[in-house]
């Protein structure tokens, strides 16, 4: 049994460590795309985004809005905390904002939102989109996710993701990004206040220029996402491998005493056996 | 709070002082990084326009055209982009957005017609007024100003 054991963990540790390979080859593929991406995500984002202060006024304050929040998770799972932290910081914030008197809807991003956080908000979940976060993130994709995105109910808009520090480290936070909706016609997001709109007086090209964002923003935070997922894989397979070895080892050693004492005994009824046949043919 | 608002103005201030600088980005890279330039010319729906240093702050939709960059001391680069949006900041930068862009000499002139009557013919036989339709228009608006850009 402890050698069906051993055999079974030794797999697992193969596994983990192919996973962990695979991680750390799509690593610098990953982390380099997110690098070229971030004078075009940045730019997008300090154009459109709120500062979060003003984003998290109370109801009273910024007259009854509808907020939704896009909820970035991957599809994948053994990928250590990244899902298990953006579920908890959105449970945080959800209670926050129902707290503030805002309506709440969820748009979730990812198979883990919907395993993690649809069954405890089912009545404030719009949508979950699955099969996205399990490939390479592409423009057209995100521009279709974005066009989902827009046409659902809400003044303002929030994006809980996890940024990507460094190979070992990730945030996770949050960015709030008000669209057309929640402003008087004409008026423009707070960052591009006293900008003059080309082409004259077109509304249209607001809105136009808010959905462009929101399809840039969900570019890069899927950029994001990825790179945080890959790199925490690769530490979650790390230590799997490892434990798989050192259970291995364990076993194996466990195994072998087990063996040893097995035969041990076996000697030792051989020869107490054989030394009472001596000591009988001695007597006679 | 105060500190930093300071601080901005001031930096503010020393850039208007310097030359604009532009970013010129697509999603999977950027094609023009933070570099000073005289004058950048960019496609706007509503006409094309020129910035300079000191513009005055503003965003404008942008449709498909030639973003034309100089450098000053003669150098300059073309791009061309199917549309986007341009930011003038009132910190001294311009920042181009565009879900593509690429050099002018990077394009295959040939397959620019190639590609064009292709769309022209889906375009006879194309519902109207459905999605289909428009998708092929915009697409004929891209090669249109392509086959002006060449």
């Amino acid at each position: 049994a402890l050698a069906k054991r051993i055999k079974a963990t030794a797999t697992v540790g193969k596994l983990t460590g192919v996973m962990k390979l695979v991680a750390s080859s799509k690593l610098r593929a990953v982390e380099e795309g997110l690098k070229l991406n971030r004078p075009f995500g940045d730019a997008l984002m300090s154009a459109v985004s709120m500062p979060t202060e003003d984003a998290e006024k109370t109801a009273e304050e910024i007259g009854k809005k509808k907020v939704m929040a896009v909820v970035v998770t991957t599809d994948r799972g053994l990928c250590g905390s990244v899902n298990s932290s953006i579920c908890r910081f959105s449970r945080d914030k959800f209670t926050e904002v129902k707290s503030r008197g805002h309506e709440l809807s969820v748009f979730g991003l990812g198979d883990k939102a919907r395993a993690q956080l649809s069954r405890e908000y089912p009545a404030d979940f719009v949508m979950c989109m699955d099969q996205c976060m399990d490939k390479d993130p592409i423009f057209p994709l995100a521009a279709a996710i974005a066009e989902k995105i827009v046409r659902q109910d809400f003044d303002q808009l929030l994006f809980i993701y996890n940024e990507f520090e460094n190979a070992v480290k990730f945030n996770t936070v949050i960015k709030y990004v008000p669209t057309m909706a929640g402003f008087d016609v004409g008026v423009l997001p707070p960052k591009l206040d006293g900008y003059e709109i080309e082409p004259e007086n077109n509304e249209e090209a607001l809105s136009n220029m808010m959905e462009y964002s929101v399809a840039g923003i969900v570019y890069a935070v899927m950029l994001e996402s990825q790179a945080c997922e890959v790199s925490q894989r690769i530490i979650a397979m790390d230590n799997a491998s490892t434990n798989a070895n050192d259970m291995v080892d364990r076993f194996t050693l466990q195994y072998n005493r087990a063996r040893q004492a097995k035969i041990t005994t076996e000697l030792t009824e051989i020869i107490a056996g054989s030394e009472s046949l001596v000591s009988d043919e001695v007597e006679d | 709070v105060v500190g930093r608002r300071f601080m901005a103005d001031e930096a503010a201030a020393a850039a208007a002082s310097e030359e604009l600088r532009l970013t010129l980005s697509v999603p999977e890279r950027v094609l023009v990084d933070n570099r000073e330039v005289e004058r950048v010319t960019v496609p706007g729906r509503g006409g094309t326009f020129g910035l300079e240093k000191n513009s005055p702050p503003m965003v404008s939709e942008l449709a498909p055209g030639t973003v034309l960059v100089d450098y000053g001391k003669g150098e300059t680069e073309q791009f061309f982009i199917p549309g986007g949006f341009a930011f003038a900041n009132p910190d001294n930068t311009v920042t181009v957005s565009s879900p593509e862009g690429v050099s002018l000499d990077d394009i295959d002139t040939d397959r620019v017609k190639v590609e064009a009557d292709a769309l022209n013919a889906r375009l006879a036989t194309a519902d109207k007024g459905s999605k289909e339709e428009a998708e092929i228009k915009v697409g004929l608006e891209v090669y249109k100003a392509l086959g002006h850009a060449l």
